[in-house]
C-alpha cells in the first residue's frame, strides 16, 4: 500500500485530501512533512441559517472550540456560588454577544492559522468544494462558481458530517443546529432544544447556565450508547438546576411567528412558542455530496458515510478515508488526527502502524462532565456476558460544594467495570464530576496498559481530590441496590435495564 | 502635559493609514522617502486591538515628514501577508526605499516608540546632512 514519495509525473498531486478539518489537515501535513505533493481542499456550504466559516472543520469552527469555551462560560455561574460560600462577594452578568464575539475572534485566530500553517508546509489550499469526475479525478468549484480539474494518485476523504435536520415540516424554515448556535451573536432566548444526544445536552447545558429558558424534547432516552445510570444522573442533574425536560415527545410541524419566534407543534397540537429551536437530532457524513459514483465508490446513502478496512482503506485501493464520514467509528476529532497521521505514514514514509480504535476515551461536556473510556455497563455485559462482569462505583463530592449552599446535596459519581475472568482487569471506567476529562485521560492510558482492579486498590490517592476515590473502591453495585450515598443524603435508583 | 493633551484631542480622529495590498505599501516606501512603520494586525486579532492605542500615540509623537505609519489586516490582504512573509499578529516591519530594514514581532509600546523614534531621528539627521 505504499505509495512513492516522488511526484508521479501523471498525476498533479501524490495525496489530494478532500476536507480541511482535523483529519484532513493533520493526515495533509504529515504526507507534506515525509516529501508528497498535496493539496487540500475545503469549502464550507452555508447551513440551513446561512451560517459558514473558515478553515479548520467542524472541531474548530462549530464543535468542540466553541462548545468548550461556552461550556466554560457557563460554569462561572456555579463557581460564583462555590466562592461565595468561600468568602467572596461578587456580582456577575453575563452578555451572550461578547460572549461569542470573543469566541468567534479566537476561531478565525485558528482558521488564519490553518491557513499559514498549511502554506509553511507547501501544502496547496483549495478554498472549493471538491466532487469526483472519475477515480483519480476531482473537480473543484470555488464560491464564484468556477471549476478547476485537478488528479490525484491517492485520495483521502475526510469530509466529515454536518447535523441532520431530519424531514419535520417547517424544521429548516424555522430552526437552527449547533452549525448556527456557536455563531449567532443574538442570545437565543427562551430555547427548545430538540433531541437526546450529547451535543443536545451540552449545548442546552450551556444555554440554560447561561440564563435563558432551556426546554430539551426527548425521543426516548438520553444519549444513547453512553452508559445509561449516568446518562440518567446528567438528566436529574440538569433538571435539578433549571434545565426542562420534555420526555417521549417529538415535534410534529415548526412555523414562524409573525414576530420572528417559532412555534412548535406535537402531535400537531401546539406545544411553546420559542425564540430559538435547536435541532440536535444526530450527524450525517457528507459522502453524498461527494459524486462518488464517477470512482466506483459505493456509500452508505442513509448515514452519508463510507465503509473502510482496517488500514482506513476504501473498496477503491488509491482511495482512504478518515474521520466522522468513516461507518462506525468514533466521532472525535483526536481519533481522525490520529488516523490520518498514521495513514500518511504507512502510504509515504514506509511505516505499518495501523488506526487502533479501540478504548478511545470521550467527555460529554455537559453542565456535570462525563468522562469515560472503554466499556459501559451495558456492552460489558453484552460482550462479556453478565456473569464475567463486576462493577465497582462510588459517590464523591468536590470539596469546596459542601461550602456551597445551592450544590452541597449534588454528587458526582464513578464506576469501574471489571473482567472477573480475567483478575478483575478493568473494562471501562466511567466518571461523572468535574473535568472529567482531565481525569478519564490519564486512566485511558492505564486501561492500554492493562490496569486491574487491584493497581487502583494499591494506588494511594491524593488528597483532597475529586478523583482519589478511584483508589479506595470497595462497593460492588448489585441488582436492585440503592447508588451508594454521602452518608445519608438522598439517593438515586441505579436503571433497571440494566439488570 | 496640557499643551500635548490638547494636540492629542485635536489629531483624534486621524487614524492609521489602511493598506490593501503588497504594491500600495512599496508605494509608501518610495527611494529616498521617510521610512515607515507598518502595523500588521486582523479584526479577530485581540492583542491587535490592545496596542491600536499605542501606535496612534506614536503616530501623534513621531508622524511626519521624518516617519510614516501604515496599517494591513491580514485576512484582507493576504497575499501582502505573505509577502511580506508575516505569520502571526500583531506584526511590525520598518520599510526603508521599499526594503524591510526591521522587524518585530510581539515587542510592548515602549519598544515600538523607541523604534519610531530612532527611525525618524536617524532620517531627519540623513536630510540635514544632505543639505
Amino acid at each position: 500500500m505504499a505509495a512513492a514519495p516522488s511526484p508521479d509525473a501523471a498525476y498533479d498531486f501524490d495525496l489530494f485530501v478532500i476536507g480541511g478539518g482535523s483529519g484532513g489537515l493533520a493526515a495533509a501535513k504529515q504526507a507534506a512533512d515525509l516529501g508528497a505533493k498535496v493539496a487540500v481542499a475545503d469549502f464550507v456550504k452555508p447551513s440551513p441559517a446561512g451560517t459558514t466559516w473558515g478553515l479548520g472543520g467542524t472541531c474548530v469552527n462549530v464543535g468542540c472550540i466553541p462548545k468548550k469555551l461556552m461550556h466554560i462560560s457557563s460554569l462561572y455561574r456555579e463557581t460564583q456560588g462555590d466562592a461565595h460560600g468561600m468568602g467572596w462577594e461578587t456580582k456577575a452578568s453575563h452578555s451572550w454577544s461578547a460572549m461569542v464575539t470573543q469566541v468567534d475572534n479566537y476561531i478565525k485566530s485558528l482558521n488564519w492559522g490553518a491557513k499559514t500553517e498549511l502554506r509553511s508546509k507547501t501544502v496547496k489550499y483549495y478554498n472549493a468544494f471538491a466532487t469526483f469526475t472519475g477515480p483519480n479525478t476531482l473537480a473543484l468549484e470555488n464560491s464564484k462558481g468556477s471549476v478547476e480539474q485537478v488528479s490525484a494518485k491517492n485520495i483521502l476523504i475526510a469530509c466529515g458530517g454536518r447535523p441532520t435536520y431530519g424531514d419535520v415540516p417547517g424544521v429548516k424554515e424555522c430552526c437552527i443546529s449547533s452549525d448556527d448556535i456557536f455563531w449567532q451573536k443574538k442570545a437565543p432566548g427562551k430555547t427548545l432544544v430538540v433531541g437526546a444526544s450529547y451535543i443536545a445536552l451540552e449545548c442546552a447545558g450551556f444555554i440554560s447556565a447561561l440564563g435563558f429558558d432551556v426546554t430539551v424534547m426527548v425521543r426516548s432516552i438520553l444519549l444513547r450508547g453512553f452508559d445509561q445510570d449516568i446518562s440518567n444522573m446528567i438528566g436529574t442533574y440538569m433538571e435539578k438546576h433549571g434545565v426542562n425536560f420534555a420526555r417521549e415527545m417529538v415535534p410534529s410541524k415548526f412555523e414562524k411567528t409573525d414576530d420572528g419566534k417559532v412555534k412548535v407543534f406535537v402531535k400537531d397540537a401546539e406545544y411553546g412558542i420559542f425564540d430559538t429551536v435547536l435541532m440536535a437530532i444526530g450527524r450525517t457524513g457528507c459522502a453524498g455530496q461527494l459524486n462518488l459514483e464517477a470512482a466506483g465508490l459505493p456509500y452508505n446513502a442513509k448515514s452519508g458515510k463510507i465503509d473502510v478496512n482496517d488500514g482506513d482503506q476504501t473498496s477503491v485501493p488509491h482511495i482512504f478515508a478518515i474521520g466522522d464520514v468513516i461507518e462506525g467509528k468514533p466521532e472525535l476529532t483526536p481519533v481522525a488526527i490520529q488516523a490520518g497521521k498514521l495513514l500518511c505514514r504507512r502510504l509515504f514514509g514506509g511505516a505499518t502502524k495501523k488506526m487502533d480504535y479501540t478504548d478511545v476515551a470521550t467527555t460529554v461536556f455537559t453542565p456535570l462532565e462525563y468522562g469515560c473510556v472503554g466499556y459501559s455497563e451495558e456492552e460489558a455485559k453484552q460482550s462479556l456476558g453478565k456473569d464475567r462482569v463486576k462493577v465497582y462505583h462510588a459517590s464523591a463530592q468536590p470539596l469546596e460544594w459542601n461550602l456551597n449552599s445551592e450544590r452541597k446535596e449534588d454528587m458526582g459519581y464513578m464506576k469501574l467495570i471489571v473482567d472477573k475472568d480475567e483478575k478483575e482487569k478493568v473494562k471501562g471506567i466511567h466518571v461523572l464530576g468535574p473535568n472529567a476529562g482531565e481525569i478519564i485521560q490519564g486512566l485511558a492510558v492505564a486501561i492500554r496498559c492493562g490496569v486491574t482492579k487491584e493497581h487502583f486498590d494499591d494506588c494511594v490517592g491524593i488528597h483532597p481530590t475529586f478523583a482519589e476515590s478511584y483508589t479506595t473502591m470497595t462497593e460492588e453495585k448489585t441488582e436492585g441496590s440503592a447508588l451508594p450515598t454521602k452518608g445519608g443524603g438522598h439517593s438515586w435508583k441505579p436503571n433497571e435495564s440494566c439488570a | 502635559m496640557a499643551f500635548a493633551r490638547a494636540r492629542h484631542v485635536a489629531q483624534a480622529f486621524r487614524s492609521i493609514c489602511h493598506v490593501a495590498s503588497a504594491e500600495e505599501l512599496k508605494r509608501l516606501s518610495p527611494p529616498q522617502a521617510a521610512p515607515v512603520l507598518v502595523f500588521f494586525t486582523a479584526a479577530w486579532c485581540q492583542p491587535c486591538r490592545s496596542v491600536l492605542p499605542h501606535l496612534e500615540d506614536i503616530s501623534d509623537r513621531f508622524e511626519g515628514p521624518h516617519l510614516k505609519l501604515a496599517q494591513v489586516d491580514v485576512s484582507d490582504s493576504p497575499e501582502a501577508a505573505r509577502e511580506f512573509r508575516v505569520e502571526a499578529v500583531p506584526y511590525f516591519l520598518v520599510l526603508r526605499d521599499g526594503h524591510v530594514v526591521e522587524r518585530l514581532a510581539g515587542d510592548g509600546p515602549k519598544e515600538l516608540a523607541e523604534v519610531a523614534e530612532r527611525h525618524a531621528a536617524a532620517f531627519e539627521k540623513l536630510q540635514e546632512e544632505s543639505r
